[in-house]
């Protein structure tokens, strides 16, 4: 914490040092936070080129209030979040070309290297963007509801409510696929 | 799988390991430094990167300068009321230069900052600084106050700095740990660079106005009001400063403030009018010297980065 903010001190005077050892400190963690709203590993690195470079622009007049990388973090699932609109914005045929081609370069398979991975991204696509944004930045970045509700700018109960029916959701899910697995 | 517990298991083992490649890493440095240098070309056709606006952006660092901009103005005020101010005040000025510390409450709000308030003790090059309250971000203190009510802690954080030997140690009593870090130089050069006494020394004697006496607790109070253009170097810290003004409670049978507010009308991330207040002056009590030193309590563990 005192690291990041001496590093985003010295970036504010900048410092494109302090910049490289944000980039470096947090490039992995941003990178699979977007990889697993996104399922898509060059969008994944576009956002993540554009969140920073926004970043860098701030040089001089950034400001922090809460962690660093939860600052990122969230600026990555806004990111992520535009481009999943966009997504759905083209017409179902795009979409589904697209989907086709994804499957068949299967980027995301490269991107996550474990079964249980893959596994939870699929499960995950049968959620609605909040609720999966938020299991995702709680579950794998540590960020705290309160912290999210405030990057969200919604309440502490709504954040938690989307978790819950999130959780709620994954959970009936993946009852049911051992329910398959038995039945087969 | 039945408990909600379980999910949560498995979305944390399942979280992918993705690491960025070379190329990745070059194009995303390279564009983000590129677009430094035109940052930093716009800004500098504005004011440029000014390190007290960085600073006070910086807890740890306004706090200090805080405690900076509060030493100085007790000994440069005197010295203004010295050179015709409407009360004969060399006895206090020796008595505020020869003190061998000083505690007090100080309150600030800058720009759309929360409200700081925080214990200060000051003596020689030490200061500490205990942050007892931040109004406005109650949520993420939320904690820590409970922890505050049922008496376990005094304070959230504490931040005490030795500007000469420009080490730091930051304690966080909620958590219970610690970290030392050095001033850098640049830091610490900016903090000894503003010569605030100069610029006292550069107000005319008019600019200070005794405005009445008043009675606190039986006490007889002076309260003088000082207009200069930029009494304490102000705009050496904080840009965008239009207006200015300070009030002075002195106390009468020892000559000592006990009260000053600073009102100034900034111009701070868009924000207006911002203030300091500092309350509650206690001169010359003995502190105890462990307040000041570079140690942690014991019970205190290293910070984990």
């Amino acid at each position: 914490m005192v690291q990041d903010r001496i590093l985003v001190w010295k970036f504010n005077r900048g410092s494109k040092d302090a910049l490289r050892r944000i980039y470096e400190r947090y490039k992995d963690d941003l990178l699979g936070l977007a990889v697993m709203l996104l399922r898509d590993r060059s969008l994944a690195e576009d956002v993540v080129h554009s969140v920073f470079v926004t970043f860098a622009q701030s040089v001089g007049t950034f400001y922090l209030t809460g962690t660093l990388k939860g600052y990122l973090a969230t600026c990555v699932a806004n990111r992520a979040r535009d481009v999943n609109r966009l997504k759905r914005g083209k017409s179902l045929e795009t979409a589904v070309a697209e989907e086709a081609c994804s499957k068949q370069d299967a980027p995301v398979n490269r991107a996550m290297s474990s079964e249980n991975s893959q596994r939870l991204a699929e499960l995950l696509r049968a959620l609605v963007d909040d609720q999966r944004e938020v299991i995702i930045l709680h579950l794998h970045h540590g960020m705290r509801f309160r912290e999210i509700a405030k990057a969200r700018n919604v309440s502490v109960n709504t954040i938690q409510s989307r978790y819950r029916y999130g959780l709620e959701k994954l959970r009936a899910m993946l009852n049911s696929e051992m329910e398959n697995d038995i039945g087969t | 799988m039945t408990s909600e517990h379980r999910v949560e298991e498995f979305v944390r083992r399942a979280k992918p390991r993705v690491t960025t490649t070379v190329e990745m890493d070059k194009r995303i440095l390279d564009g983000s430094f590129a677009a430094v240098d035109r940052a930093t070309r716009r800004g500098s056709a504005d004011a440029g990167p000014n390190i007290w606006r960085s600073i006070m952006k910086d807890k740890r660092y306004k706090l200090a300068a805080a405690a900076v901009i509060t030493g100085a103005i007790l000994v440069g005020s005197l010295l203004l009321f010295d050179h015709g101010g409407p009360r004969a005040f060399g006895q206090v000025i020796e008595k505020v230069r020869s003190a061998d510390s000083v505690s007090f409450l100080s309150r600030q709000k800058i720009g759309n900052q929360p409200v700081l308030v925080f214990r200060m003790y000051l003596q020689g090059d030490k200061v500490r600084c205990d942050l007892v309250e931040m109004k406005g971000q109650a949520e993420e203190f939320e904690q820590s106050r409970a922890e505050m009510e049922k008496g376990k802690i005094d304070a959230f954080e504490t931040f005490v700095a030795d500007f000469t030997r420009k080490q730091v140690l930051e304690l966080d009593h909620v958590r219970k740990n610690f970290k030392k870090f050095e001033l850098s130089s640049e830091v610490a050069a900016a903090f000894a660079g503003v010569n605030l006494l100069e610029q006292f020394r550069q107000v005319k004697p008019d600019d200070a106005k005794w405005i009445e006496e008043q009675s606190q607790d039986g006490r007889r109070i002076d309260v003088y009001l000082i207009t200069p253009a930029d009494f304490i170097g102000i705009k050496a810290i904080l840009s965008g400063v239009e207006a200015q003004r300070m009030t002075l409670w002195v106390d009468r049978p020892t000559g000592l403030p006990v009260k000053i507010l600073i009102e100034a009308s900034l111009h701070v991330d868009g924000q207006r009018t911002d203030w300091f207040n500092f309350s509650d002056f206690a001169w010359n009590e003995p502190l105890d010297p462990k307040m000041l030193e570079l140690e942690p309590p014991g019970g205190y563990t290293p910070k984990q980065e």
